[in-house]
C-alpha cells in the first residue's frame, strides 16, 4: 500500500480531487439513523424485463453526464438561486432599480442584430409622478464612444377619458454601422457593393396623437432634425461610391429638415379584447412634407399607405395577416432627396430578411403574408414572408420580377408596447430577375428591443 | 346477492398452467399492513427548513427533468402500498373517506373539532401580518384560546381564494390528507384590535412594525356584505412545531421516520387527481407544512398539505389564467410543440370561457377537462412518476364523495350567491365523473373485495367485489363480462378452471364469486378476474390472490395485483 506523497505545496491540492469527485458522486449523507423499512406484504418482485436490462446500457454511459448535472450543475445552481431569493436579491435589485412605489425605473437593455453593432444601453421612464396620465421615458443605447443613441419622450394624456396624447420626443444618435448598398433598383448585382457609413442625427418632434374611436386614430406630427455624415466602420461608403454623384448617393451632406406629417388609421378589430384585436381590416394613410427652412431647395413629399386584413382564427391570438404597403417619396425642390430620406425597406419591419439600409429608394412597395401565433403565454411566434423591393421615382421600373422575396421566423414577448424581447432569424433573396432565386441576405436579432 | 353457482363451469385443466404467458407473483401469506410505523418517537427535533419560489421553479421545471432524463431510471411503483394495494395511514395520509363511510356533516367538519371562530366573541388581536401569496391576510389571537391566519379576498374575482381555501382543506381532510381547519368567518371590522407589537415583513426581509393603515388598506380590498361584514377564511393554526415543507424528492435527512423518497410515496403522487380535480395546481413545495407533533408521549413529524387559495382559478394574467391547470407555468414541451404546429395543435385553452353566471370561477370549468392531462403550476416529481395503480387508488377515493357530501363541502364556502354556490357545486360533480370515467373506463375498476359466508355454520366462502365503473362511471351492466379464472399450483401457473358471468340486473355494480376452494388443506390460489366491455374498450385485469387456511378459517385476501 503506498500513500499519497504530497511532492510540494503547489501540488499538493490535486490529491483533493479524487476526494472532491467521491463527494460529487455520494452526494449528501444522513446524519441521522433510519427506521427499518416496514414489510408492505408486496408481492415477489418480478424479474427484470427485456426493457430494464437494456436500459443499464444508456445508464452506465450517461452516468457521469448525470453525476455531473446532479452535483455540478443542479445542487448549485439551484443553491445560488435560493441563497438570492432567501436573501430577497429580487426585490433589492428592484427597489435598485425602481423608485416611488414603481412610478420611476431604469432598467437595463442589450441588443444584437448581426450585421450592425451590438449595444448596451437601459430604459428609463417617470409615470404620473408629477402629473397625472403623464411619462416620460428615457432611452439610451451605447456600443463604444461611437456608437451613441439617446432617446427621450414626454407622454401627456389629453381630452375626455385621456384618449389623445400629446408627445414631445428628442432623439440623439450617432452610429458608425449605418448601411448603404445603391439607391433604387441598381444594376444587377450592387449587392455586393455593401458599405457603411456614419450618421449622426439630432431631431425633435411633437405630435398630437389621437383616439378617434376603437382602434381608429389620427396623429399629427411637427419635427426638426439635422443629419450629419461621416466615414462608417469597415468598408466606408467613399471607399467604393464618388460621394459627388447625387445619382449614385444622393445628399450626401449635413442637412436639417422641419417637417410636417400626419397619419391616419382606420381599424375595424376590437380595442376591448384583453391581448388580441382579433379579426378585421386595417387602413393607414400618411403623409408628409419636409423643407430645409435654410435652403429651401431641398424639399420633398412623402405619402404612403398600408391596407391590412387580419384573421384571428382561434380568437386567441392566432391571426394570419395579409398587408399591402407602399410608400413614395418627391422632391419639389430643386435638391436630390438625401438617401437617408428615402423609402427605405429591412430592418424590423418591412423585407425583414435584409438590414435596416439595404434597399432605398424613391419608391417601394411590399406585400406581406404573416401569421402570428401564441406559443408561451407571454410569447408570440411570428412566421412572414413578404415579396417587394424600392423603386425609382412614381413606381418607375416597378415589375413583379424585379422584386425581392423575405421570408422568416421570429419570437416576440407581448407584454409591452414599448419594450420587447425580440428573437428573429430572417432570410432575404435575391431580385427575381436574376435567374436562380438565392439567399442574399441572413438577418439575425437578438435581445431588448426598444421601439416606440 | 346473484348465486352464480349454476354459471361454473369449472374444467380441470391442470398441467396446461405451463403455457400460460402470465405467471402471478405471490404474495406473502401475512396480515394486511394497515398501520405504517412511521409515527415512532424522535428523540432530537428536526431543523426547520424554508423553500423558495424561484429555486423551485427552475429546478423543477428545468434541472431536475434534465437530470431524470440522464439517469434512465426503471419506472417504479409507489413503495408505501399495501398488499391490498392501498395506502397504509402514516404520518402522511389516513385512510378514511377511502375505507370508512362518512356523512355529510363529517366531511363538511373536515378537521375542525373545536368549535368554529366565534365572530360575536372578541377582540381578535392581530399579532403579525400575512406576507406571502398575493392576498393579504393577518396572524390573529382569539378568545378561544386558538391563534388563526385570516385570509381575505382581493377585489379580483371575490370570494374565490377564500371558498378555495375552505373546500379544499375538506376535501384534503376527508380523502386522508392532514389538512388545517380553515372555515369562513364573517364579521364586524371593530372585533379585530392591532397589537401594539404587531409586526410584518418587508419585501426586503426586513420586520417592520404592522401600521393601521396596513390594516386598512386589506381591509379594504377584502369582500364585504352589505351589513358591512367583512368576509374571510379563517384558517386554525396546526398543532406543534412547525419545521417548514417537505421537500417534493428524497427524504428528510433528521427524520429517522422519513425513509421513502417522497416523489415514491403513493399518496404524494396520487394527490395529482385530487388536486386536479378542484385545479388546485399550486402544489408547489411551498403550500405543504411538516409539524413536529407530540401524541402519546411520542414526538415525531407529520405532513401537511395547506394553504388551497389558489384553486379553482387563476387570479393573474388572462394570458395565464386560461392555461392554468392545462399547462405549466413556462412548459417547455407545450411551447416546443406550439411552436412546431404552427399553433395548430388543439389546446383547451384557446377555447377556454369565463363562465358570466359565476365569473367569481374564472376559467374553472369541467368542459375542458382532461383528468389524465391537467398540469400543476410547475412540474412535480411525484406527480411525474404516478402509475395507472396509484391514480386508481385515489379514483376510488374521489368516487367515494356523494353528492351529499359534495354539496355539504360547497356549502361550508358560505357563498354569497347562490348562483355560484350552484356552479361550483355541478363544476365538483361533473369534474369528480370525469376523473371516475376516464380512470374506471380504462382500467380495471373492480373494489372492495371481500369474502363472505352465505350462512353461519356453511363454510362455503364467497368472493364479492363492486364494479365501480357501473357505479360510477356509467358503463352499461349489459356490456360487462366478467371472466374468471383460477390459477394455482408451485408457479401459479396451473389453470384449475374458468367461468365467466354478466352483472346481476338487480345490483350491477355488486357481484359475487363462489369459491372453489375454503374447505380443503392450505394452499395458494390467484383469482383471475378479466373485465371485458362489448366497447372498444380494451379488456382489464386483476389477481386476487388467496390463501386457504383450512377449516375453519377458510380464505384470506392476501394480495390484489391491478393488470394495466
Amino acid at each position: 500500500m503506498g500513500k499519497i506523497m504530497f511532492r510540494s505545496p503547489g501540488r499538493g491540492w490535486t490529491a483533493i480531487i479524487p476526494v472532491l469527485f467521491l463527494c460529487l458522486w455520494l452526494g449528501p449523507v444522513s446524519a441521522t439513523e433510519k427506521r427499518p423499512m416496514p414489510d408492505y406484504g408486496r408481492a415477489e418482485p418480478a424479474p427484470p424485463t427485456a426493457a430494464e436490462a437494456l436500459r443499464w446500457v444508456p445508464r452506465v454511459l450517461f452516468h457521469p453526464a448525470h453525476v455531473l448535472v446532479e452535483r455540478v450543475l443542479r445542487g448549485p445552481l439551484v443553491a445560488v438561486v435560493d441563497w438570492g431569493e432567501e436573501h430577497h436579491v429580487f426585490a433589492r435589485l428592484k427597489r435598485f432599480f425602481t423608485w416611488v412605489d414603481g412610478q420611476a425605473g431604469f432598467f437595463p437593455t442589450a441588443f444584437v442584430e448581426f450585421g450592425l453593432n451590438p449595444h448596451v444601453g437601459f430604459y428609463a421612464y417617470l409615470e404620473n409622478l408629477l402629473l397625472s396620465h403623464h411619462k416620460l421615458i428615457v432611452r439610451a443605447g451605447f456600443w463604444s464612444d461611437q456608437w451613441i443613441r439617446l432617446a427621450a419622450e414626454n407622454r401627456l394624456g389629453v381630452f375626455a377619458g385621456n384618449t389623445g396624447s400629446l408627445v414631445l420626443r428628442a432623439e440623439y444618435t450617432t452610429r458608425p454601422d449605418h448601411l448603404f448598398a445603391g439607391v433604387g433598383l441598381g444594376p444587377d448585382g450592387r449587392s455586393g457593393l455593401l458599405t457603411r457609413y456614419r450618421e449622426t442625427l439630432l431631431s425633435v418632434d411633437a405630435g398630437l396623437e389621437s383616439k378617434i374611436s376603437g382602434l381608429n386614430t389620427v396623429s399629427f406630427w411637427l419635427g426638426f432634425r439635422q443629419t450629419r455624415f461621416g466615414s462608417g466602420q469597415g468598408r466606408s461608403i467613399e471607399e467604393v461610391y464618388d460621394l459627388t454623384d447625387p445619382v449614385l448617393v444622393p445628399g450626401f451632406a449635413t442637412y436639417q429638415l422641419a417637417e410636417a406629417s400626419a397619419k391616419l388609421a382606420l381599424d375595424s378589430r376590437s380595442d376591448q379584447r384583453q391581448w388580441s384585436p382579433g379579426t378585421g381590416l386595417r387602413l393607414e394613410l400618411q403623409s408628409a412634407l419636409a423643407v430645409d427652412p435654410a435652403d429651401s431647395s431641398l424639399a420633398f413629399v412623402r405619402y404612403g399607405g398600408e391596407l391590412a386584413g387580419f384573421w384571428d382564427w382561434s380568437g386567441v391570438n392566432h391571426v394570419l395577416g395579409l398587408r399591402l404597403h407602399a410608400e413614395q417619396v418627391s422632391k419639389i425642390g430643386a435638391r436630390p432627396v438625401p438617401f437617408t430620406e428615402l423609402t427605405s425597406f429591412g430592418g424590423l419591419e418591412y423585407l425583414r430578411g435584409f438590414l435596416a439600409g439595404r434597399l432605398r429608394g424613391q419608391s417601394g412597395a411590399v406585400v406581406t403574408a404573416d401569421y402570428r401565433f401564441p406559443v408561451w403565454a407571454f410569447l408570440d411566434a411570428d412566421m412572414f414572408v413578404s415579396a417587394g423591393g424600392v423603386f425609382g421615382p412614381d413606381f418607375e421600373g416597378f415589375a413583379v420580377d424585379r422584386t425581392r422575396l423575405s421570408w422568416g421566423f421570429g419570437l416576440r414577448s407581448n407584454n409591452s408596447r414599448d419594450v420587447s424581447f425580440d428573437m428573429m432569424l430572417a432570410f432575404g433573396s435575391s431580385r427575381l430577375d436574376e435567374g436562380s432565386l438565392q439567399v442574399d441576405r441572413v438577418h439575425f436579432v437578438l435581445g431588448i428591443n426598444q421601439g416606440y | 346477492m346473484a348465486d352464480l353457482r349454476n354459471k361454473w363451469i369449472w374444467i380441470a385443466m391442470a398441467m396446461l398452467g405451463a403455457a400460460c404467458s402470465h405467471a402471478p407473483r405471490g404474495f406473502p401469506a401475512t396480515e394486511t399492513l394497515w398501520q405504517d410505523p412511521d409515527r415512532e418517537h424522535v428523540s432530537t427535533q428536526p431543523q426547520a427548513r424554508s423553500s423558495t419560489l424561484v429555486g423551485d421553479a427552475l429546478d423543477q421545471t428545468v434541472l431536475r427533468p434534465w437530470s431524470d432524463f440522464l439517469a434512465f431510471s426503471d419506472p417504479l411503483e409507489s413503495i408505501n402500498v399495501n398488499s391490498l394495494d392501498e395506502v397504509p395511514d402514516s404520518s402522511w395520509f389516513v385512510n378514511r373517506i377511502g375505507r370508512v363511510d362518512m356523512t355529510p356533516a363529517e366531511v363538511a367538519r373536515g378537521s375542525c373539532q373545536a368549535p368554529s371562530l366565534d365572530p360575536q366573541r372578541g377582540p381578535w388581536l392581530i399579532t403579525r401580518a400575512k406576507t406571502e401569496g398575493i392576498n393579504p391576510g393577518f396572524f390573529i389571537k382569539a378568545p378561544d384560546g386558538f391563534t388563526y391566519l385570516l385570509k381575505f379576498d382581493g377585489s379580483h374575482r371575490p370570494q374565490r381564494e377564500t371558498v378555495a381555501d375552505v373546500i379544499g382543506s375538506k376535501l384534503y381532510f376527508a380523502a386522508g390528507y392532514h389538512a388545517p381547519c380553515n372555515e369562513i368567518v364573517y364579521f364586524r371590522r371593530n372585533i379585530l384590535q392591532l397589537d401594539p407589537a404587531a409586526v410584518t415583513v418587508n419585501e426586503f426581509g426586513e420586520k417592520i412594525a404592522l401600521a393601521p393603515a396596513a390594516v386598512e388598506r386589506a381591509l379594504a380590498h377584502a369582500f364585504r356584505l352589505k351589513t358591512g361584514e367583512l368576509r374571510a377564511s379563517a384558517s386554525r393554526f396546526l398543532p406543534g412545531i412547525p419545521l417548514g415543507p417537505h421537500q417534493l424528492e428524497g427524504t428528510r435527512l433528521d427524520d429517522p421516520n422519513d425513509i421513502i423518497a417522497h416523489e415514491n410515496r403513493r399518496e404524494l403522487r396520487a394527490v395529482r387527481l385530487l388536486a386536479a380535480w378542484f385545479n388546485n395546481f399550486d402544489t408547489r413545495e411551498q403550500n405543504s407544512l411538516d409539524m413536529f407533533v407530540e401524541e402519546d408521549g411520542r414526538r415525531f413529524v407529520r405532513h401537511y398539505m395547506i394553504d388551497f387559495g389558489h384553486a379553482l382559478a387563476s387570479p393573474w394574467d388572462d394570458r395565464l389564467d386560461r392555461r392554468v391547470g392545462h399547462s405549466y407555468y413556462f412548459d417547455i414541451e407545450h411551447i416546443v410543440v406550439d411552436m412546431l404546429s404552427l399553433g395548430l395543435m388543439p389546446r383547451p385553452w384557446t377555447h377556454a370561457r369565463i363562465n358570466d353566471e359565476a365569473e367569481i370561477f374564472g376559467y374553472f370549468d369541467w368542459q375542458n377537462f382532461t383528468p389524465s392531462k391537467w398540469r400543476s403550476v410547475y412540474p412535480h416529481p411525484a406527480h411525474a412518476r404516478m402509475t395507472f395503480r396509484d391514480a386508481l387508488w385515489m379514483v376510488r377515493i374521489i368516487a367515494r364523495f356523494s353528492d351529499a357530501q359534495l354539496y355539504a363541502v360547497v356549502k361550508t364556502g358560505r357563498l354569497h350567491n347562490a348562483r355560484h354556490e350552484q356552479y361550483l357545486f355541478e363544476a365538483l360533480r361533473k369534474r369528480r365523473d370525469l376523473i371516475t370515467e376516464e380512470y374506471l373506463q380504462k382500467h380495471v375498476p373492480l373494489d372492495r373485495f371481500r369474502l363472505l359466508r352465505r350462512q353461519a355454520g356453511n363454510s362455503a366462502q364467497s368472493l364479492c367485489f363492486e364494479d365501480l365503473a357501473i357505479r360510477h362511471a356509467g358503463a352499461n351492466p349489459a356490456q360487462v363480462l366478467y371472466q374468471v379464472k383460477m390459477m394455482a399450483g408451485p408457479q401459479l401457473d396451473q389453470r384449475l378452471g374458468w367461468l365467466q358471468f354478466q352483472p346481476d340486473p338487480d345490483h350491477p355494480d355488486r357481484s359475487c364469486v363462489l369459491l372453489p376452494l375454503g374447505d380443503r388443506s392450505p394452499g395458494y390460489g390467484v383469482l383471475r378476474i378479466d373485465v371485458r366491455r362489448r366497447s372498444s374498450v380494451p379488456p382489464t385485469a386483476i389477481e386476487v390472490h388467496l390463501f386457504d387456511h383450512g377449516l375453519p378459517r377458510g380464505q384470506q385476501i392476501v394480495g390484489l395485483d391491478r393488470l394495466n
